[in-house]
Order: structure tokens, then sequence, then C-alpha cells
């Protein structure tokens, strides 16, 4: 049933649920990727469920002689994933926020724009209405906003005027300066948390970009596409039910030619296509208004013919535009939604565990082992090839086993082991040369910390020392061990997992973090 | 209130690595348990002040975060004539920077004239960064003291101190979650010797604090005697309006009975831990007791208080005390069968009830206790007496000594809630000796004297006073052990 309804949205709007995994991404689908992206990196699953594995193969699309797509992968994982939870996930809650909103601006559209016409076409039969006034308030207002827009993003990409214009960054930095006091007064974990939960908005921002501005321009423009509707609706309604009048009037020298040419621009667009879109220069002549001698002179036939100028105007001006826009920010939407890469910070542990082979832990013991005859979904999961590990020095881990894991779980060949000062920046010359030196061809540099030791600043400036040596090619791991006990090490405590999780985040490090629990 | 600080005022900054514990050992000394500590690594990112009166101060200081960093740029400080001048430097340069953030804040009482108490966990192994630790603090020419507060099962306690030797004016092993009153006087006295100026300031604030502990002492046993002076004469009366009524009227007086006497206990408990500066204990139970067992509980009745043989000693006499005065009041002529016969009746009753809880009484007023059911008429008063259990004072004394006990050695450094499991605190008590079935004869019989004479209404102010100081020796002996 719930899927039933879920299909409905989806036909009805591109940022719904879809029940096909072939359907695109959704926003209602990055939303809940990244909420179940958070709860899985702390947990200690090696992978799917066997349930879990049935229901995610089933969701997978069937392409003969091509692997599956990361989006693809990741689309079925979160169907998976929709289907065992209990309760509705927050892309859902999403979805449903999102209609309502939709159908909310699109009423107050209608009520809005009609009651500007209806107020602007209040006529008492002393005075016929302001052509000139009319469409300064319903097309006048909207294109210099417009204007407005144009020129700042003009600027923007001519200038670096408006470069760091970032409204929600300046309630975000602004909220953060302002519970800076308060925050110290926190407790540990909650201060820690929150700083980590403000760090993660400002990273999503960097990661989805402009995903989080069209659904917002959607709906503006849907407001706006209504509010000229309503406008239109009206003012023919008005047209068709009461005598209305119109007329022109100017306290300066204008002559009726010039009002003619003025007018005349204004429905150039049209003007092709319709034979009344605009009024002759005899009707112009007939329906100027003066005071001095009101309506009498005027002609009754000259003073109705602005109605279907009005309304094309509105049209064009309003209408067409808005809508224009609107289309535009659907279709960026969806393409900004087909181009997500689906790589930050996260993504490639999960990726990992939903193609790599199956591990499974036999009852009774904590050894895990690899059914041989279990396939992996994807031949290589994630980019195959050298790596580089820097393991930190008070740790009591050889090359042979840490060689071996990586092997085996990442498919990277250790090329280079190190034993690193985590917390001296300046130290560690030659891993971090050589780092630098191949890094363009490398397919990781591994980091293995303690989980036990505390993340402190020294580490963090080691850290992006190590970032910025890499590049941007390899992936960064962040591999945490659990204490040593005897000859193994014990796995990864959850506390632990969170403080260095927090301090990724909060230092703006975004490795990707894992637990070695297979010592 | 702030501190009335000159520049004799003993200083201290209390530094090392983060999560090592400087917060827990700070807390242990100050006795505060609202310094916020947690397995949080960087918990503390400000500075706080703790002192006593004008006798000495200390600095809870954000654990240090870049060492190695800081080392690098300390390095002149070991050259100059006024090392401090270079860290004073290094502040004002790094004022500001998210890399230097905690440094900053850390060195501020260090260069304001602090001596440093550097704490280590004896359960971390010792790495570079924190050599650089040591040497960064032995260069600010401050006197030194080192504390290893091991709080895991791993032992490198050795290893730091062979490193810490060569940094520090003394070093000292001072367990932040165990450490016992004396522990803590202790710890004092090693920080006066460090520097000879703060030595007067730092001795009188020994004296005053263990002055203050004699203190405690006394209220406590102040305490006790109040509680057994309440618990001992507290009765219930109801008025029955029907003989129709009578169980149920029975069975609420005996259940208000016991809510009365726990609430009064409970009292005392809490009265207990504030006098020990435990701010913010509380109760694992929903219901807020701070032992699993409740006071008339089975359990408790077998576990506290007298043993079986105590028990039938106690009784004797009290029943040959009994007999005597009416030996006396034959003039000597039953040569002391009375007296004998009275030993033998306590003996034999405490010998058959044991240690189980005798059944809460209810009585009707004397007036009307020989008359027979049938003329007992509604609007006549229900009483539950004073419950004359043997017993029960020693169960009321030995589950005040529990907390006491429980008090004095949980550390103001610990976080947890409480939960007393009655047999594993006796056992604790047992062992230490302090429990009221191993304090000597005499002191218990001089005890249910004055126990007897306050359930009776009949303790005399001296009397009382006797009372309190015989329970305090045995407080200070708990407070000894």
């Amino acid at each position: 049933m719930e899927l039933n309804n879920r299909d409905a949205f989806s036909r009805l709007n591109p940022l719904s649920f879809a029940v096909s995994v072939s359907d695109p991404w959704t926003i209602a689908d990055v939303i809940d990727f990244e909420y179940l992206l958070t709860s899985e990196a702390s947990s200690n699953a090696q992978g799917l469920s066997d349930h879990e594995r049935a229901l995610f193969q089933s969701h997978l699309p069937t392409k003969s002689g091509e692997e599956p797509s990361r989006q693809e992968i990741f689309k079925a994982w979160i169907e998976t994933r929709r289907e065992g939870e209990g309760s509705a996930l927050p892309g859902e809650h999403f979805t449903a926020g999102w209609q309502s909103l939709i159908t909310l601006s699109a009423l107050a559209g209608l009520f809005l724009g009609g009651s500007l016409v209806a107020a602007l076409l209040h006529y008492k039969g002393d005075e016929p209405v302001n052509v000139s006034w009319f469409l300064v308030c319903t097309i006048g207002v909207q294109l210099l906003i417009l204007l407005a827009v144009a020129l700042i993003w003009a600027i923007r990409r001519v200038t670096h005027l408006f470069e760091n214009f970032g409204p929600l960054q300046w309630v975000l930095a602004g909220l953060v300066w302002a519970f800076s006091a308060g925050l110290q007064r926190l407790p540990g974990e909650k201060r820690e948390r929150l700083r980590a939960a403000l760090s993660v908005i400002r990273r999503k921002r960097e990661i989805y970009g402009s995903l989080a501005t069209w659904p917002l321009l959607v709906v503006t423009q849907i407001f706006a596409v209504s509010y000229n509707l309503g406008m239109i609706l009206i003012l023919l309604a008005h047209v068709s039910t009461t005598d209305l009048a119109f007329g022109w009037q100017s306290t300066l020298q204008t002559s009726p030619d010039e009002a003619f040419r003025i007018i005349r621009g204004i429905a150039a667009p049209w003007a092709w296509l319709f034979p009344n879109a605009h009024p002759s220069l005899a009707q112009v002549v007939a329906s100027r208004f003066q005071y001095s001698a009101g309506l009498k002179p005027l002609s009754n036939a000259a003073m109705a013919s602005w109605w279907p100028f009005l309304c094309y105007a509105i049209f064009f001006y309003g209408l067409l535009i808005r809508g224009a826009i609107l289309v535009f920010a659907s279709v960026k939407m969806r393409s900004d939604l087909k181009g997500l890469t689906l790589d930050h910070q996260g993504c490639n542990a999960l990726y990992r565990k939903l193609t790599g082979p199956i591990i499974r832990a036999q009852s009774g013991t904590a050894i895990l082992e690899i059914p041989e005859t279990v396939e992996p979904v994807v031949a290589h999961p994630v980019r195959a090839g050298r790596c580089i590990a820097l393991v930190a020095a008070e740790l009591d881990l050889g090359r042979e086993p840490l060689a071996e894991y990586l092997k085996e779980s990442y498919r990277w060949e250790l090329e280079a082991f190190f034993s690193a000062q985590i917390d001296h920046a300046r130290g560690n010359v030659e891993a971090l040369a050589l780092v630098a030196e191949k890094g363009a061809d490398l397919a990781a540099v591994v980091i293995v910390v303690q989980s036990k030791r505390s993340p402190i600043m020294a580490i963090a400036l080691f850290l992006q020392k190590v970032i910025a040596a890499a590049g941007t090619k390899p992936e960064l791991l962040l591999l945490l061990v659990g204490r040593k006990d005897g000859a193994t090490f014990l796995p990864v405590g959850d506390d632990e997992f969170t403080h260095w999780r927090n301090f990724n985040e909060i230092r703006g490090l975004h490795l990707e973090l894992e637990k070695w629990n297979r010592l | 209130m702030e501190p009335i600080v000159t520049d004799a005022t003993p200083t201290f900054a209390i530094v090392g690595a983060v999560n090592h514990g400087k917060s827990s050992v700070v807390s242990t000394l100050a006795e505060d348990d609202q310094i916020k500590i947690s397995a949080m690594p960087g918990e503390t990112v400000e500075c706080q002040r703790f002192w006593l009166l004008d006798l000495f101060v200390f600095y809870d200081t954000p654990g240090f975060q870049n060492a190695l960093e800081a080392l690098n740029e300390l390095a002149p400080a070991a050259q100059a004539s006024e090392p401090l001048s270079v860290f004073r430097q290094f502040v004002e340069r790094h004022k500001g920077e998210v890399e230097f953030e905690a440094e900053y804040q850390l060195f501020q009482p260090i260069i304001a004239g602090a001596g440093v108490v550097y704490v280590v966990d004896g359960s971390e192994p010792l790495l570079e960064i924190h050599k650089a630790e040591m040497e960064i603090l032995r260069m600010t020419g401050q006197p030194r003291l080192a504390i290893i507060n091991r709080t895991g099962t791993d032992d490198h306690v050795q290893d730091w101190k062979r490193r810490l030797g060569l940094h520090f004016n003394a070093v000292r092993e001072f367990n932040a979650h165990h450490a016992t009153f004396a522990n803590r006087l202790e710890l004092l006295e090693t920080l006066a010797g460090i520097e000879q100026s703060w030595k007067p300031k730092l001795m009188r604030a020994v004296t005053m604090v263990r002055e203050d502990w004699e203190k405690r002492l006394s209220e406590c046993a102040e305490i006790l005697v109040n509680m057994l002076s309440d618990c001992l004469t507290h009765e219930e009366r109801t008025l029955l309006q029907s003989e129709a009524q009578r169980q149920s009227e029975e069975r609420a007086l005996t259940d208000r009975f016991q809510k009365a006497i726990c609430a009064r206990e409970a009292n005392a408990h809490k009265a207990i831990i504030k006098l020990f500066r435990h701010e913010l204990i509380k109760s694992e139970t929903s219901a807020g007791d701070l032992f699993e067992e409740g006071l008339f509980s089975e359990q408790t009745w077998s576990l506290f208080g007298c043993s079986q043989q105590q028990l039938v000693a106690l009784a004797s006499v009290g029943g040959a005390a009994g007999g005597a005065m009416i030996d006396v009041m034959f003039g000597g002529h039953s040569l002391g069968a009375f007296a004998l016969g009275g030993m033998a009746i306590g003996a034999a009753g405490a010998f058959f009830a044991g240690k189980t809880r005798p059944e809460i009484e209810l009585e009707m007023p004397r007036n009307m206790r020989w008359l027979s059911p049938r003329l007992k008429v509604a609007g006549t008063t229900l009483r539950v007496p004073p419950y004359a259990a043997l017993n029960f004072p020693w169960i009321l004394v030995d589950r005040c000594i529990a907390i006491f006990h429980y008090s004095i050695h949980r550390t103001h450094a610990r976080r947890d809630k409480v939960r007393i499991n009655s047999a594993e605190e006796k056992a604790k008590m047992a062992k230490s000796g302090v429990s009221t079935d191993h304090w000597p004869a005499g002191v218990r019989r001089d005890c249910q004297k004055r126990f007897t004479a306050l359930r009776n209404g009949k303790l005399a102010p001296k009397a009382r006073e006797e009372l309190r100081e015989l329970l305090r020796a045995q407080l200070v002996a708990v407070s000894n052990s």
C-alpha cells in the first residue's frame, strides 16, 4: 500500500520517492541516503544480512554485460533499508512537507495575484483604470526583482563582489558565534556533537552544492506562476462580468504618439501573433484621461480596447518568464541529481560493504570467514591499486598483517609502510614526501591510528598535511584500531569511534573513517 | 565568593595531556563533584579556578593539544634568564589561533606565577608528545609536582616514574577515583614541600582541612543520634471507625509506620552524603533508595546489625538489669534471683528470635487492651508503638555507617549513579572492621544502654552527649580504616 502511494507520488513530482531503482535519484533519496550513511558509519556490521542482501539484489537493475553504477547500487541499498525500517525515513517526511509547501505556494500565489488585480480593477465610474499603474503593479515589480537578481548574478560572475554571499553560511556562522559562550559551558559530549553537526551541515552544502537551492527555487517559481495565473484569471473574470474602462494619464506633456510607441514596444513579443496585440494610435488618443475633462470625451470602445494588451503583458512578461524559470530549475535539479558522484566521506566504505565479498561470522566464534562460492557483486569495488600506509608510531602493528588486511578488504597493494609520529605535523618528512611524490598514482593513503588515543589538534594538523600532500586523487582512509590485548587488538569502542568521527567533522578533515575490527 | 589571592597565595596549574585525568584530580582535591568530567577527550576547554580561602588556588586547565610544535617555539626559554617571558611572548603571538588554543589557556596561570602539577595517566604509554610536555614544563622553571593517576588496567607507571623524575621536584601516585582523605592530605603536604615560601600557607591549609574533617565527623555523629532518636521513638496512631475495617486499617497503619521510619533514615543518609560534599549523587533506582534492599527487608536484617551471639549477650545484660531492679525492690532478699531470671529470659528471647525481623505489632490504648473484641467499639484508637526489636537501632546505625563508609571512599571525581548492594558493602565494612558487629563489646553495651533509654524517652542530655561521642569514636575508626 505504501509502495503504491510512493508510486503515485513519483508520477506527480520529480522530488518524490520512486519505486523502481532504474528511476533517477530524488531529493528524498539524497536525504535518506545521508541519514542512513550516518547510522551505517558507526555500525559494526561487516556487510548485509542474508535477507538484506537478497532484497538488495532484487533492487539492482539487471543489465546484461554492464556493472551497476554507484547511483544504482546506493539506490538499491536505500530501497532495501526503507523496506527494513519500521518507520518512515526523513526523506518521506521531506516529500510530504515539500508537497504541502507546493500546494500552499500555488494557492497563495493564486489568491494574492487575484487579490491584487481585483484591487487594481476597482472601478467607480468617475475615473478609468490607470493602465500604467496596473502594468507597474502587476509586471513592473516582478521584472524589477528579476532584474536585481540577474544583476547580482552577473556581478558575481564577472567580479568577486558577491563571491562570499551566502545567507545560509551567515546564519550558521551567526548561530555558532551567538552560542559559542553557551557551547563552552555545555558538557563535552553535547558540545562536540553540536559542533560536529554544524560542521556536517557546512560540509553537506559543499558536497551537494546547488542541490539545496533548486527545490527552493521550484517552490518560489510555482508561487510566481500561480500569482500570474491568478492575475490573468481575475482580469478575464472582471472583463467578462463588469463594464471596465481603461485609460492612461500623465502630468508630463507626453504626446499620444510617444505613448503609442512605448505600448507597441511592450507588445513586440506578441504583436506578430495576435491582431489585437495592443490598442491602435486612435484608441490611445481616445483613451487619454484628464481630470479637467472627466470621462465624457473618452471613447468607450477605446477604453475597452486595452484589456487584451494587459492580458498578454501579464502572460508574456509574468507567466511565461516564471514558467521558463520553473522548467529550468526542475531540469537543473534532475541533471544535478543525475550527476551525483556519491564518492564523498563514508560513501566508499559503504560501497565496499555493498559490493565486496560477503563476510559471515560463525556462531560462537569471532572469526570471520569468506565463503569461496559467493562472488562479489562488482569485480572491482573501489579503485584497486597501490597504497601507502602511515601507522602511528605507538601502534605495535607489523607490515605483514596490515598488507594482508588492505589487500583482502580493499584490494590495495601496500607499497610503502611508515611508522609515523601522528602528533607532529612537522615531522614525518620522508613519509609525506613520498605521499606527495606518488599521490597521483596511488589508490589510497591509509593512516592507522589507535582508537583510544585522544584526537588532539596536533593530530589534526598532521592529517591536514597528509591531505595536502596526497592531493585529490587517492582515497584517504583513517583506519582505527582497538586497544591491544596480548597478541590481538580488541574491537574499536563505540565511544572512541564517535570521538574520532566528531573530530573528523569538526576539524574539517572529511577522511574516510573505518574500524579495523578483524585483527 | 572570590578568593583573597595575593602574591603569596600558593597557586597551582593542573596541567597534562588530554584525557589523563586532570579534572578528576582537581575534583577529588577540591571535594567538588560539579567539575565537568567525562571519558570524552578535551572535556575542559577553559581554565577553571578552585580555592580554599587565601591558602591555595588550583587551576584546572585544558590538556596540551600541540606540545611538539609548542616546544619547538619555546626552545629559547631553556637559555633565557627569564624563561616565563618566552612563554608570555608565545601566548601573545598565538592569541586567538586555533592551533594553540589549549596551550594559550594552560600557560596563562603559569605565566602568572603558578606552580605546576602535571597529571599523567599511568595506564597510558609514555609517548614523544608527553616528553615534549615535560620539557615545556621544565623550561617554565616553576615549582613542579607530577601526579601519576592510573585510570586503566595497563601498567606503564615505572616508565612514567623514570622519566618524570628527570623533570619534576616530586612525583606522587594518586588515584583520583580511589583516593582517601589521608591520600588527599598527603598530596597537599607534598605540594607544601615543593616550594619553601608556600609551605606555611599550605601547612595551614592542611591543618584547616584536617579540622574541617574532624568537625564533619562530629556532625555526622549528631546526624546518627538524631536519626536514632526519631526512629526509636516514632509511633503511629489511627482512629478505627468500625470493627469491619480493622484489618485494612492495621495494614495501612503498619505501612505508614514503615514509610515514616524509612523516610527518617533516608533523610539521615542524604544529610551524611551532603556533609561530605557529594552534591550530584543520584540513586540508580527510580525510587531514589541508595540501598538495593529496603530497611525492613529480610536480607537487611540478616546482614546488618549485631550477630546472634552479640544479641544474646545484649539481651541478657538488659534482662539482668531489669531483674536486678526487682531484686532491689525486695531489699536483696531474693538473692539476685530476678536478675538471673531476667538474664535467662532475655538471652532465650534473643536466641530464639535470632536475626529475623520481628513483626511490627499493633496495640490498643492501654485502657482498652484487655477488653474483649466484642466490646471494642468504633472510634477507638489503633497504635503502632515505638519499634522495640533489639537489633533495630543497630541496623539503623550499621546502614548509616555503610553510607558514611561509601561517602568518604567515593571520590568527587566519580559521576556514576549510586546503587549500594547491602551484601557487598557489608563485606567491605567487615573487611575494614568497621561494622557494628566488629565494635568492642564494651562500646556495644554502652550504646545499647543509651538506645534503650532513648526508646523509653529517658535519655538525659549528658547520656545523649555520651552516645554522640561513642558513635563519633567509631566514625573516626571508619575514617582511618
